[in-house]
């Protein structure tokens, strides 16, 4: 770097203190204020109308009975399910754990909208599942997988993935020399299992079931593909109203979500700072997987092990094996009997199917670039000056992590619908930039809390080295810190375009025709009878698990959340 | 020359450090000695400009550089973890210092070669600092100060991270280090052992408070107050019951330390009667714990089978030499 490079840093520090403080103004606080004034006084005059009118609604209020039952049946199912597969993977001795690994992993690859349309692809009224299906039951109807019943069955087995993470973690830090104690005090396997194990996890039980009604309160992909026509819940309802140019109605429920969603993330929180049992062993002995002594149990417990992974893994299967089958097959055939790699082509060559593509690319490039430099400017303030400021703004950026998708959504469409003077005047609603921008606003938080995490676990010593060899702040930043959070801002980097490919709930509201992402594209495919469109979504479902396969590999090895 | 002057640091109302004043002559190795918490390392980081100064003044060389930055200071730093860049070559580490200076490639290239080979890890120019052991971590966390011509190196309890035998091996070599270069070494330690062996003159430290400075013979030998005492080497307070048999003032504090008490013979009518606690085999020597008069009493003597036989339970006579009696407080 030359003399005058060091000298400019403060000036450009400066300079970039405005535009992130401009970007939080824009972009969180005009939106959450165009929000609550919807909300709360749509024409000026402070009321309670909307309420009201939500209240009198049958179909708010049925959408608000459907996301409370979805979401208590699938607490259930999906701790029922996911508990038993940690248990599989983890505390029981059973055959072909590499498989049922791999098989219990796919919730990490398999997810949003394109699992959705991956499920629909092969329980819907087409898919091979309902042919084979009614080869056994002809009475079978053709719309058997819709409604309550799609929605939860599908969170169920694409909801483990917060077990498949935490739960085993939690378990993997057990002491096994707590369940030889309670064993050596004549406990037998399942006392010990009961009185020993179980306490410990929990608090990671329970955080997990927040985390599972914390998706399923705002789920918005399954519903919209597998629930139906006739099948809504809250966050399909806000779309609705919004198109309906309720904004008020819209802006009101949209608060009442966030309500319950920032209820869920303080209990979460709760559960976090009080649950955690720290071992006093100095050398902790890792958990030991157990022999099911009964035969009949044993053998109950395999073939429910390999039932989930087969229903995990059939619609991963089928999606891939047809993406290389000629489209005519994909309506006709249970499994394809010839292969190609024409709908590759096809997404490659033909205009219409790559512009979602890259549509999504671009989109997800750009918002990701602007999140990781205004994350990365933020944190490294706060935690070199913690101050009322830079606290400030680090809360600000953070606060669309307690704001569900649809809240911030709304506040953007309701804030820019219109000449706004924060962004010169200009309408943003209708063009490209409003669905990136909404995009790094949503992911600004993840990355926030991973790079905070990286500077916090920095050494300070290694600063004070490179101050003590005579190196500058600027210096310091850019050839100490920089390149030791390196590896964690690409990694977080990729996991966020990697979640921004299949981002759906954002993508809803604020896409059009300047911007239509890959996500709006599966979504209108997957209720298309063409077979040419069915094809080219089944790629584009492949191309999204093969990227997030790689994020999901690249994050396992360096440790960032994945688990083996 | 490094002065400090009635220098001390606070951290919010807690002051870390109360009013110091310290002359470390040029060349001197320097040891700040104290219990964990004492305040040493503050003292170390204050003079390095790590933590500001609540009052007093630092000067190096005669230069005032209590408001100076760190980075500005010309102080070379060896930390407790090293501190190494972990992206960095041993070679790029070193060559830190003087990229920062804008030194040109050859120079950069000649010194880093010559710091590396004088240090003894010119083979591992081209490693990084985890494939190195912790004793050669070290020489490169002081490679990489030297190479920057420092005169002033601070070390923050470098040897507490390595085993027994390398840490030996380390005291040995910051010495001659020190001694070849003629840097002026402040080293902080709470093992009064490293601090005895290595050192010119120490400070002892005791909850932000200098006790006592001087050579370790002066600290051992005449410590002036009863902290020092019992922590620079090992030291018994004598109680009340064997001060009275001794004829001791027993309004001041009386300590001797395990090597001056002796084990008497059975009708020695100078010795004091104790009972053998517990007897610890160190090797080549012996220490004895007794009950002295109802007090607890060590002793520590050459092993030698007369020693040997000694159990708990076994009732002794201790001589204490009244020349190597300790005493503090009151008048003497």
């Amino acid at each position: 770097m030359t003399p005058s490079g060091i000298s400019r840093i403060p000036v450009v520090r400066s300079v970039l203190l405005v535009v992130v403080i401009w970007c939080a103004a824009s972009f969180i606080y005009a939106p959450i204020f165009s929000v609550l004034r919807f909300a709360f006084a749509p024409e000026g005059d402070i009321g309670l109308g909307a309420i009201g009118e939500l209240a009198g609604s049958r179909r708010v209020r049925t959408a608000i009975v459907n996301t409370l039952v979805v979401t208590g049946l699938s607490v259930i199912t999906v701790n029922v399910i996911g508990i038993f597969q940690v248990a599989v993977l983890e505390y029981l001795r059973v055959g072909g754990r590499g498989f049922l690994r791999f098989a219990y992993s796919t919730p990490l690859i398999f997810v949003s909208v394109a699992a959705a349309t991956g499920y629909g692809f092969v329980y819907g009224q087409t898919g091979a599942l309902t042919r084979l299906l009614q080869s056994v039951w002809p009475a079978l109807p053709n719309d058997w997988f819709t409604g309550t019943l799609a929605v939860v069955f599908a969170h169920t087995f694409l909801l483990t993935s917060f077990h498949f993470l935490f739960l085993r973690a939690a378990i993997r830090r057990v002491d096994y020399s707590t369940v030889e104690a309670a064993r050596g005090l004549g406990a037998s396997n399942m006392e010990a299992f009961v009185r020993v194990v179980l306490p410990v996890l929990l608090p990671t039980i329970f955080a997990t079931t927040l985390l599972v009604t914390y998706k399923s309160l705002g789920s918005f992909a399954i519903p919209s593909v597998l629930g139906g026509r006739r099948f809504d819940m809250v966050t399909e309802l806000i779309l609705t109203l919004n198109s309906l140019r309720r904004p008020d109605m819209a802006a009101m429920l949209s608060i009442g979500l966030g309500l319950a969603v920032i209820l869920c993330i303080a209990a979460m929180q709760y559960v976090e700072r009080r649950g955690s049992y720290v071992g006093g062993s100095k050398t902790p002995v890792p958990i030991e997987r157990i022999s099911i002594a009964s035969p009949v149990v044993n053998l109950a417990v395999h073939a429910a092990a390999y039932a989930i992974a087969v229903i995990q893994l059939v619609p991963i299967a089928l999606v891939v094996l047809f993406s290389f089958a000629p489209a005519r097959s994909i309506a006709t055939e249970v499994l394809p009997t010839s292969f190609t790699l024409q709908n590759y082509v096809t997404v490659f060559s033909q205009s219409t199917a790559f512009v979602p593509l890259k549509n999504s690319l671009l989109m997800g490039a750009s918002a990701t670039m602007a999140g990781i430099m205004i994350s990365l400017f933020v944190v490294n303030l706060a935690h070199r000056h913690a101050n009322i400021g830079t606290t400030s703004l680090d809360l600000s950026f953070m606060a669309p992590w307690i704001l569900p998708a649809p809240f911030i959504a709304i506040g953007l469409i309701l804030t820019y619908d219109e000449p706004n003077l924060l962004v010169a005047n200009r309408v943003l609603l209708g063009g490209f930039w409003i669905l990136p921008i909404g995009y790094a606003v949503v992911s600004i938080p993840i990355m926030m809390r991973f790079l905070r995490a990286a500077f916090f676990s920095l050494d300070p010593a290694l600063n004070e080295a490179a101050q003590s060899l005579g190196a500058p702040a600027s210096y310091r930043f850019l050839r100490v810190t920089i390149p030791l959070v390196l590896p964690v801002m690409i990694l977080i980097a990729a996991m966020t375009l990697n979640g921004i490919l299949s981002e759906y709930s954002m993508s809803a509201f604020l896409f059009n025709v300047n911007n239509k992402p890959l996500s709006i594209a599966l979504f209108e495919g997957a209720r298309s009878a063409n077979p040419e469109q069915a094809a080219i979504n089944l790629v584009y479902i492949s191309l999204i698990m093969a990227f997030s396969l790689g994020i999901v590999t690249l994050a396992d090895r360096y440790g960032l959340g994945g688990g083996k | 020359m490094i002065e400090l002057d009635e220098v001390s640091v606070r951290y919010g109302s807690h002051e870390a450090v109360r009013p110091t004043s310290l002359r470390i002559e040029t060349g001197e190795f320097f040891t700040l000695l104290g219990p964990s918490g004492c305040g040493k390392t503050t003292i170390l980081r204050a003079i390095a400009g790590f933590v500001p100064v609540a009052s007093g003044t630092i000067a190096i060389d005669g230069r005032d550089v209590t408001g100076i930055p760190a980075e500005r200071r010309g102080v070379g730093m060896v930390f407790q973890n090293y501190a190494l860049f972990p992206h960095m070559t041993v070679a790029e580490n070193v060559a830190f210092g003087l990229k920062v200076a804008r030194k040109s490639g050859k120079d950069i290239s000649r010194a880093v070669d010559a710091v590396l080979e004088a240090t003894g890890i010119e083979r591992h120019g081209r490693k990084k600092p985890a494939e190195l052991s912790g004793g050669q971590q070290q020489r490169v966390a002081v490679a990489r100060s030297l190479v920057m011509g420092t005169r002033v190196l601070l070390f923050d309890e470098p040897l507490s991270n390595l085993d027994a035998k390398v840490r030996e091996d380390m005291r040995h070599e910051i010495k001659r280090l020190q001694r070849d270069v003629g840097f002026t070494a402040v080293f902080v330690t709470h093992d009064q052992e490293e601090a005895l062996s290595m050192s010119d003159r120490l400070l002892v430290i005791n909850a932000g408070r200098a006790e006592q400075s001087g050579t370790a013979r002066e600290l051992y030998h005449s410590p002036a107050t009863p902290f020092v005492c019992q922590f620079v080497g090992a030291a018994n307070e004598i109680g009340r019951n064997v001060a009275r048999a001794l004829g001791l003032d027993t309004e001041r504090r009386h300590f001797v330390r395990p090597e001056h008490v002796t084990l008497a013979q059975a009708g020695d009518p100078d010795g004091v009667d104790a009972t053998v606690a517990d007897v610890d085999y160190l090797g080549s020597m012996t220490r004895v714990f007794l009950e002295a008069l109802g007090e607890p009493l060590q002793c520590q003597v050459l092993s030698d089978p007369s020693v040997d036989r000694l159990a708990a339970g076994m009732s002794v006579k201790v001589n204490l030499s009244r020349e190597r009696i300790l005493s503090f407080g009151g008048p003497s």
